[in-house]
């Protein structure tokens, strides 16, 4: 098969062409809006008083390790803390804020993002979205690889790098075992001032809403994870300026599979694409090869056609020459014995 | 070989090109954006040195010049002339031009600033001072590092009763206007109030005819204050007040040493009035007039500017039924109860009620909302038609108050409840003590201290519905579990559940009234109660 350069270009164009539209289609999908009537919590820091009864109540019903400091010492609000595999949740004073004459406390835990970033990130497929608003993760397929808590904008995923053997990731499973129950999260069960909103998250954006309008000037009125990273299923709303209490800004509204989506959109092009390049610059190759090969051997031919064309004129000269002599020697040869019969016969006759 | 490989150089090379220019757009875009400085200082001195605009575009950016800066290095010097280092003269009608009157050419004014700000960094330069730049582009900055943040100077009661004290009662060295035209504005009988009162009439404000804008020969406001106040008077006497920073910076304002008591600034203002449309209104005007105590918010306010923005007219000069364009269309109704102005009623009150006596209650209830039943509270006086008829039968707020007596409990003391014990979410830790009645007296004292609050609150029962909200006013409110039982009821989200409902209204107050703010472990109010026990 011969394929001119136009033709490869042509094919390579189609295929790209193929392979955006693919990527034009999907854009206009757009966003995943969420799990209709799934749930989410609603943290409201005007009403927080930092009593820390929600890791408290997190840690109960996690089943998870006695902490060094007991949940009533508020000293560890002296320091900012994260996430840890033995503390899903932890709450953070932020002291000194803007127009606030005290201190904003704020709980952070995983947000249940819409489109999870750990869950794009996850090559095995560990962490599940479920209709009821959870993210939540599956210990019996995790290689341990911790590309989820790279992937995490919020740095929420934490790794049991005390387990040498069966280490997990560890991070807020918005009680998802007890939703299924019919109960509410742990921390939100406790938490004194109801903080804490659990409900519908259209719900919660409503009663989001109310309070900025019950009391104006009392918010900033931005519900926080209603649009970052595509929405989250756990909102923040808040009075500080969101920098202030560690509520990163830089995030956008994309969620984030959307980034990885590009670039693994070009795997099907590049699974098509990879065998149509190579393909053509092996044919082009082989036609190089080709043309070489059968110039190569027009030459030999014509070497050999030059070649056996001087030997034949040799052979035939030699030949002839051979035959000149042979005639020549036979000549000379019958000449001999006619000469010798005509002298024997002359002695017969004397 | 006769063909060229498919990826030689040469077919790279302009996808190369490619990459590498959208490579470096990108790095332009992130990296070298709009300029502006990583720290830009706020200043109240910042002056944008414009005056080539008016010749055509600019070939370099335009100075900031701190003022400041340079006032200060040239007092340092002492030299007893600071304003006419760079200004020709500084009399109140001078032009303030730098080291000119009048803008020729370009070039002309342009080395007018070259010239001279070279040659004084230069001098200071090489007298081994600190100095500033010599080199184009330190003047010209490319970069915004400097943000004009001027403090607007409230000549509150204090500071006009200081220059009172510096004027020896002089009132003429400010209120220049002639006493003959006042009597032309007024008529005879003020200006012998006026002389009553030691002064020779009731002297209005300054805003009065310097307006925002200069009109028709009569400087404005800005022009009258830095050409009368610091060019005439106070560089005479005080040149250290030539900076801007010394009236403009809201901290060094801070430091100003007050007057207690100042006595009350007279304008011709009544003590007593009753708030009503224009005369030329009072037909179409529905509800009753406001009876109101003017001498009894200047003691309230700091200036008469608190409410009077403009000028000293009355309210309905400018704010009409309907909006007028001399009022910038804000109607009357706009004007005394925009919740978010700070020259209304209505929004002044609603600031008083941020305080931390007022918060504890009204922080819980919803804000940025007239109250459909406290329109009477105010307007509880006769129809503005009838006013022409009233006379003097009305002298002040007393006229239109209930009597106390109509205004007390209407129980006994006694049957409110002392001690309250909250048992019903009894649970890890015993029942909370409620100290009910002394929440209620420590509450009715506060509010029988404050003029405010005693006129606003009007019947004492309505103390209870501060923590008794949405319920009837009496003796008997309902349960709080009535209303608030589980939380997170679908069918009504935005009522807070029992648990959280009692502790939101009670540590929300104790937070709002800075008492024992902070205090939020649990055994603050409960008793924890030892594993196994099951009731206190």
């Amino acid at each position: 098969m011969t394929v001119s350069r136009r033709k490869f270009l042509q094919w390579v164009a189609g295929a790209g062409i193929g392979a955006m539209s693919a990527g034009t289609a999907r854009a206009a999908h757009g966003v995943f809006e969420g799990y209709p009537g799934s749930y989410g919590v609603l943290h409201d820091t005007t009403l927080c008083i930092g009593c820390r009864s929600c890791e408290k109540a997190c840690n109960e019903v996690n089943n998870l390790p006695a902490p060094e400091v007991p949940f009533d010492d508020l000293s560890v609000l002296d320091e900012k803390r994260r996430t840890t595999a033995a503390a899903y949740t932890v709450v953070n004073r932020y002291d000194e804020i803007e127009d606030h004459n005290r201190p904003v406390f704020r709980k952070q835990q995983c947000n249940h993002c819409l489109e999870p970033a750990c869950a794009s990130a996850c090559f095995v497929g560990a962490f599940t979205k479920t209709p009821e608003g959870a993210v939540v993760y599956d210990v019996s397929v995790c290689v341990g690889c911790r590309y989820c808590m790279i992937a995490c904008p919020f740095d929420i995923p934490a790794f049991e790098y005390d387990e040498a053997l069966t280490p997990r990731i560890m991070k807020c499973t918005l009680c998802h075992p007890r939703l299924l129950e019919g109960k509410l999260p742990g921390c939100v069960e406790a938490c004194p001032m109801e903080a804490l909103t659990f409900g519908h998250r259209n719900d919660l954006i409503a009663i989001a809403q109310e309070r900025f309008r019950k009391y104006p000037g009392r918010y900033v009125e931005h519900i926080y994870g209603q649009h970052e990273m595509g929405g989250t299923n756990w909102f923040t709303i808040t009075g500080a300026p969101l920098e202030q209490i560690g509520l990163r800004t830089d995030l956008g509204t994309i969620p984030a599979p959307e980034f990885t989506a590009g670039a693994l959109a070009i795997v099907p092009m590049v699974i098509g694409l990879w065998p149509v390049l190579l393909g053509g610059i092996y044919a082009i190759n082989r036609r190089k090869e080709k043309i070489a090969q059968s110039e190569k051997e027009t030459e030999v031919d014509q070497a050999v056609t030059a070649t056996r064309g001087e030997a034949e004129a040799k052979a035939k000269a030699a030949a002839e020459s051979f035959k000149k002599q042979k005639e020549k020697a036979v000549e000379s040869a019958v000449k001999k014995a006619l000469a010798e019969a005509e002298k024997n016969k002359g002695k017969e006759e004397s | 070989m006769a063909q060229k490989g498919i990826l030689s150089y040469r077919r790279i090379l302009p996808v190369l090109i490619l990459a590498v220019l959208s490579g470096l757009f990108s790095f332009y875009v992130i990296g070298c954006g709009p300029s502006q400085a990583d720290y830009v200082e706020k200043r109240p001195d910042i002056i944008p040195l414009e005056a080539m605009k008016q010749f055509g575009d600019l070939n370099r950016p335009v100075v900031l010049f701190a003022h400041d800066l340079h006032t200060e290095a040239i007092i340092a010097d002492d030299t007893g002339t600071v304003c006419l280092q760079c200004h020709l003269d500084i009399s109140a009608e001078s032009s303030f031009k730098y080291m000119r009157r009048t803008d020729e050419d370009a070039e002309t004014v342009m080395n007018i600033y070259h010239d001279n700000c070279l040659a004084c960094h230069q001098e200071y330069e090489e007298a081994g001072r600190e100095s500033g730049p010599l080199i184009c582009g330190d003047c010209h900055l490319r970069e915004t590092v400097y943000e004009l943040s001027v403090s607007p100077l409230a000549l509150d009661y204090s500071l006009h009763q200081r220059h009172v004290v510096a004027a020896a009662d002089s009132c003429g060295i400010c209120h220049h206007v002639l006493d003959d035209e006042y009597a032309e504005v007024y008529g005879d009988d003020r200006i012998v109030e006026g002389v009553s009162r030691g002064v020779s009439g009731p002297l209005r404000s300054c805003r009065d005819c310097h307006l925002e804008e200069a009109v028709e020969g009569v400087r404005s406001m800005r022009q009258a204050a830095h050409g009368s106040c610091l060019s005439d008077c106070h560089l005479d006497n005080e040149p250290r007040l030539a900076t801007c920073g010394s009236c403009h910076d809201r901290t060094r304002q801070a430091s100003f040493a007050t007057m207690e008591n100042p006595p009350r600034l007279w304008a011709g203002q009544p003590d007593f009035m009753l708030v009503a449309p224009g005369a030329g209104e009072r037909n179409q005007a529905k509800l009753g007039s406001v009876p109101f105590s003017h001498v009894g918010h200047e003691s309230f306010t700091s200036r008469c500017r608190s409410c009077h923005h403009v000028s000293l007219q009355p309210c309905h000069e400018c704010h009409t039924l309907a909006g007028s364009p001399a009022g910038g269309g804000v109607t009357l109704q706009r004007a005394m109860h925009d919740m978010n102005s700070e020259h209304s009623c209505v929004g002044c009150h609603e600031e008083q009620k941020a305080g931390a006596d007022c918060a504890g209650c009204h922080g819980l209830m919803e804000q940025g909302r007239l109250s459909d039943h406290a329109c009477q509270i105010c307007h509880a006086g006769p129809p503005p038609i009838n006013l022409a008829d009233v006379g003097g039968r009305y002298n002040s707020l007393d006229d239109f108050r209930p009597a106390r007596a109509e205004m007390r409990l209407s129980f006994s003391e006694d049957d409110i409840p002392g001690m309250v014990s909250i048992d019903i979410l009894e649970d890890q830790y015993g029942p909370a003590l409620l100290p009910h009645r002394a929440i209620v007296e420590s509450l009715r004292r506060d509010i029988a201290a404050n003029r405010v609050a005693t006129h606003f609150h009007g019947h004492e029962d309505v103390v209870c519905q501060g923590c008794h909200h949405h319920s009837p006013v009496g003796q008997k409110p309902p349960l709080c579990e009535s209303c608030h039982g589980e939380p997170f009821d679908e069918g009504y989200i935005h009522i807070p559940g029992l648990y959280g409902a009692y502790h939101r209204q009670c540590i929300g107050c104790h937070e709002r009234m800075n008492i024992e703010p902070g205090r939020t472990d649990c055994e603050g109010c409960h008793i924890k109660k030892k594993p196994g026990e099951k009731s206190l």
